[in-house]
């Protein structure tokens, strides 16, 4: 018995730390997965809170195959048990009350083929264990066609929450500081073509970034 | 005598996936998508369930809710799911057994698509979807009830790609 | 005791119970013609049990009054929409709660306020809200039916009668929807 405690009291710090690990931002279904030296198509982007009100929590975008149930979605976590790397965290802007925002560069590696993105989800677990989540009651339809052999940049998408049950997200474009960090994650990365989507069937849920909420690059 | 309980243990498993009379509509992929459709259901419970459904089918480039512009099409859906649950005295049976009792529960979907433009009408479509289900344990046969009306959706979206299709000129037909 | 004494005492206090009834009795106004197809929302949109019944509730009592052709959910960017929703009032507090300790027999007054707007759309935009309150006082046993059911009753057919007399959403014209119902 003494034995199995010792043990068990090596392995917790262990567990812990593996468990304390970040996770991967880009979740991808088996389906859609690229088969290993199949064609591959990359989506780039960026998601995260633009400050720490209520949209500090884990949210994602979801995407899924065009006329199809499999999915994938580009997801940022902040837990202790599951979280997503801190790879762009905002320098403090004139507001000295506002505390930064956070982004995780995701690099997702798909089939290609036609896609649609089409919800988003906002999760907050409960005070006494509950768990609530928003998603659009009406989804919308924003399609975009990735051809094999070629990497896109989508956007950064940074979450702002009024209140706790009015979340969206701002479209901006930040290729040029995305590119540097997604390059880090996959090196073989093809060369990072701007997609250019027409976001406004996902208005309310997502609307281009106001100029003046632009961070320092 | 164990071969027994094992085929009617099999028996009940097996016999609780549920059944749809309506199998699931095939759509062809790699179509362009089509023109906008403004969408109006009379059901509090299932329209946006099945606006979105539409969504999904990949058909449509853009399903909104409510009245249509000028020169838009407006699909107007009457939508009857009637629910069908064991009656009360087998539902306490049911409990009693803590759920091992299977329970009847079916879910008729009787759908009516009426496809207009500039109140004109252009077609009518009618879809029917029984599903039969017995309900056991923990499964309550929500995933089947949502593959009901999931499947009359992409019924009405398949032939409206086909409608479309073939009113096409043939330099169109790949 | 008598039997006679039990039998009488048993059905009084069923009577008792069953006037205590909470579900809404049918709304006081019927519509003589139905709107056309337009959207509900009922709020709130919540996901417990409760939340639930009441919209459910609420729904069916306006749903009964015969004055929808077609009603779809949500709140469309073209289109007629009703949006009903309860704004927070005051209701039986803390110390009702306590009554439990007594299984609520013991008498606790507590003052309420109830209250419900509807507001109607079109395309987007906000074309009228009515609003209606009622306050009063009630008691909190198990006796005592809440006052909250017969209130919002009552608010919601003051609703469905100034919506009709607002004439703000057209009704089905005699000719009926031919085009949108199926005659079957």
């Amino acid at each position: 018995m003494s034995g199995l405690l010792r043990a068990f009291a090596r392995l917790l710090p262990l567990a812990l730390l593996t468990g304390c690990a970040a996770k991967s931002p880009a979740l991808v279904s088996e389906a859609l997965q690229p088969a290993a030296g199949g064609p591959v198509t990359y989506l780039v982007g960026s998601i995260g809170p633009l400050g720490r009100d209520s949209a500090y929590t884990n949210q994602r975008i979801l995407l899924r195959k065009r006329g199809a149930q499999d999915g994938a979605a580009a997801w940022w976590g902040f837990a202790e048990v599951a979280h997503t790397p801190k790879d762009i965290e905002e320098v403090r802007g004139p507001d000295k009350q506002a505390l930064p925002g956070e982004a995780s560069v995701f690099v997702m590696p798909l089939k290609p083929g036609d896609y649609e993105f089409y919800d988003f989800q906002f999760f907050w677990n409960g005070y006494n264990g509950g768990y609530s989540s928003i998603r659009a009651r009406e989804q919308f339809l924003v399609p975009m066609h990735l051809e094999a052999g070629k990497a896109y940049y989508i956007g950064e998408f940074r979450s702002r929450c009024l209140g706790l049950s009015a979340c969206m997200f701002f479209h901006g474009d930040q290729q040029p500081r995305d590119e540097v960090i997604a390059r880090r994650y996959t090196p073989g990365l093809p060369p990072l073509q701007a997609l250019n989507l027409n976001m406004a069937p996902a208005f309310p849920f997502v609307m281009p970034l106001p100029q003046a909420a632009q961070p320092a690059k | 005598m164990k071969k027994i309980l094992f085929l009617s243990a099999s028996l009940l498993l097996a016999g609780c996936a549920g059944t749809q009379t309506l199998p699931d509509p095939r759509i062809e992929a790699g179509q362009d998508y089509l023109p906008p459709i403004a969408v109006m259901v009379d059901s509090l419970e299932h329209g946006t369930e099945l606006r979105n459904y539409l969504r999904e089918s990949g058909v449509f480039s853009k399903v909104e809710n409510g009245v249509a512009g000028e020169g838009q099409t407006q699909v107007m859906v009457k939508l009857d799911a009637q629910r069908k649950v064991a009656p009360a005295p087998l539902l306490f049976l049911s409990a009693a057994t803590l759920f091992l009792l299977p329970l009847q529960s079916d879910l008729d979907t009787k759908a009516d698509f009426t496809v207009m433009r500039d109140g004109k009408v252009l077609k009518r479509y009618h879809y029917e979807n029984y599903m039969a289900k017995y309900a056991w344990l923990l499964d309550l046969g929500i995933p089947e009830r949502e593959e009901n009306i999931r499947r009359v959706a992409r019924a009405f979206a398949r032939d409206m790609q086909a409608a479309n299709q073939a009113s096409k000129p043939l330099e169109a037909q790949r | 005791m008598n039997n006679l004494v039990k039998a009488a005492l048993m059905a009084a206090g069923l009577a008792l119970l069953g006037g205590c009834n909470p579900s809404m009795k049918p709304l006081g106004y019927h519509a003589q013609k139905p709107y056309v197809p337009m959207s509900l929302l009922v709020l709130p949109d919540g996901y417990t049990r409760f939340d639930v019944q009441e919209r459910d509730e609420l729904t069916s009592a306006v749903r009964s009054s015969g004055a929808f052709s077609f009603v779809d959910h949500g709140l469309p960017r073209k289109g007629y929409a009703l949006v009903i929703s309860q704004p927070p009032g005051e209701g039986a507090g803390f110390l009702v709660a306590l009554n439990a300790l007594t299984l609520l027999t013991f008498p606790v007054p507590y003052s309420y306020v109830h209250n419900l707007t509807g507001k109607v759309y079109k395309d987007g935009e906000l074309l009228r809200t009515f609003s209606y309150k009622r306050e009063g006082m009630s008691v909190g046993a198990w006796y005592v039916p809440p006052p909250i059911t017969e209130n919002q009753r009552q608010m919601l057919t003051e609703l469905m009668r100034d919506l009709e007399a607002s004439a703000l959403i057209p009704h089905v014209d005699d000719a009926g929807q031919v085009g949108l119902v199926d005659q079957r």
